[in-house]
């Protein structure tokens, strides 16, 4: 009895135009919605940056030495690109951040910053991204990232408004309440 | 207890602004909980963590380095929209030119020759051939080579200098153009008129002399004498007999005619 083929062989075996189709699978719509939310929700913007950034790293997917880097990589790209994009939400009838679940008084706080804190709050706060990656996607990293991401925050907390929502679980104001209640007891 | 609600406060956002990493210091954690501000920054930051940045679909496919220019789709329906401008102008063009081709053709240009040509900037069709306008006269229309025809039959004539032409072309023209077959084509001749207006200056006398020499003529033709024969005191008919009543071929003296009436 033939033994069946290992899935790992059969990627192995793919051909680039899968393994680009792969890559663009993966990453597409989380480096849309990171350039989305970059650009303040102007689409059209947004599309370019991300498609830019995809074609390219899946041009050179074969000579990735760290695969598991690309998200950062991506991401790096797209806020390197971001800076050539001029006057970012110049059609305001093209802000829609509603897709991505973006409340008015987060959108207020993101619209305070900068491109590259926002780029650095959206990889560490919205995708909870490893500290080496959102050094490499701000092009930070040591004490100028740790200062880099607290401004953002200060600027961020500013700005923005908190939700009426009730607090998910896991969030910060559920686990507010919740050490609060043990400090009582 | 030495730690201020300030401090609390302080305490809990130095906590969040570091990313809100583990559990809320115990005191800064019952500070929180009482503390609108704080509560408000909370719920702030649990905004970003509620973002589901997964939910777009995947960008199109594009060339890498191609973030500049804009939308394919964009460029193409530019492109078409610049194809069908350039169409609608071409047909236009065509159709004007047509349009202009046809009135030449149909015997309009014997009426543009003649009104500009008799004097003609260029000459016209008076030039060498103007003994001869009668034959350019009577050309039909489509075998005339319209207004480039005139400019290079002027060309001998004009050599010098264009506003010359009209001088010469004229002089033959007037008295024989007329019997052309009573075509419009003659009296085009003298049209030109209107264009002479520059050329008095370089040859002012040929023109205008050759054209009231045959208005006076007519003039006198008037003259045919106002007083009938039958009063005119003479003897018309050379009966011997003088006027009325006495000439018998007057019916009165109004009568024009002394002839007597053959019997």
């Amino acid at each position: 009895m033939p033994d069946a083929p290992r899935p790992d062989a059969a990627l192995v075996a793919a051909t680039p135009e899968v393994q680009r189709a792969a890559f663009r699978e993966l990453h597409g719509a989380r480096i849309h919605g990171f350039a989305l939310l970059l650009v303040l929700g102007d689409r059209g913007s947004a599309a370019r940056l991300a498609a830019e950034a995809i074609a390219a790293g899946a041009q050179d997917i074969a000579t990735h030495r760290h695969p598991e880097r690309a998200a950062a990589w991506l991401r790096a790209r797209v806020v390197a690109n971001a800076a050539s994009v001029r006057g970012m939400v110049r059609d305001r009838r093209s802000v829609r951040l509603d897709d991505l679940a973006v409340g008015r008084g987060t959108f207020a706080g993101l619209a305070a910053l900068g491109r590259r804190e926002r780029a650095a709050l959206i990889a560490a706060d919205v995708e909870r991204l490893d500290p080496a990656d959102v050094a490499t996607i701000v092009a930070r990293s040591g004490p100028q990232l740790d200062d880099l991401l607290h401004r953002a925050r200060q600027r961020f907390l500013a700005a923005a408004t908190g939700t009426d929502d009730d607090a998910p679980p896991g969030s910060i104001s559920e686990r507010l309440q919740a050490a609060a209640a043990r400090a009582w007891a | 207890m030495g730690v201020s609600g300030a401090d609390l406060h302080g305490r809990f956002d130095a906590w969040l602004v570091d990313g809100a990493i583990g559990e809320p210091p115990r005191d800064a954690a019952l500070h929180a909980s009482a503390c609108p501000e704080c509560l408000r920054r909370a719920a702030a930051l649990d905004g970003l963590g509620a973002i589901t940045i997964d939910a777009l679909p995947l960008p199109a496919v594009a060339i890498p380095g191609n973030l500049g220019r804009r939308p394919a789709g964009l460029a193409l329906v530019r492109a078409v929209a610049g194809s069908v401008a350039i169409v609608v102008l071409g047909a236009a063009v065509t159709l004007g030119f047509g349009a202009l081709l046809d009135v030449r053709d149909g015997g309009v240009s014997a009426v543009s020759t003649a009104t500009p040509v008799g004097e003609g900037v260029l000459g016209g069709q008076g030039g060498p051939q103007s003994a001869a306008a009668t034959a350019t006269a009577s050309l039909d229309a489509s075998e005339r080579p319209s207004s480039t025809a005139t400019a290079s039959d002027a060309g001998p004539n004009a050599t010098s200098a264009p506003t010359l032409a009209p001088g010469p072309f004229i002089t033959p023209a007037p008295t024989p153009v007329v019997p052309p077959a009573g075509t419009p084509r003659p009296t085009p001749v003298p049209t030109p008129s209107s264009t002479p207006r520059p050329t008095p200056t370089l040859a002012p006398t040929p023109v205008p002399t050759p054209v009231p020499t045959p208005v006076p003529t007519p003039t006198p033709v008037p003259t045919p004498t106002p007083v009938p024969q039958c009063m005119d005191g003479l003897d018309n008919d050379g009966d011997g007999a003088t006027d009325f009543p006495n000439d018998a071929g007057c019916t009165g003296p109004e009568d024009n005619d002394e002839t007597n009436p053959l019997p």
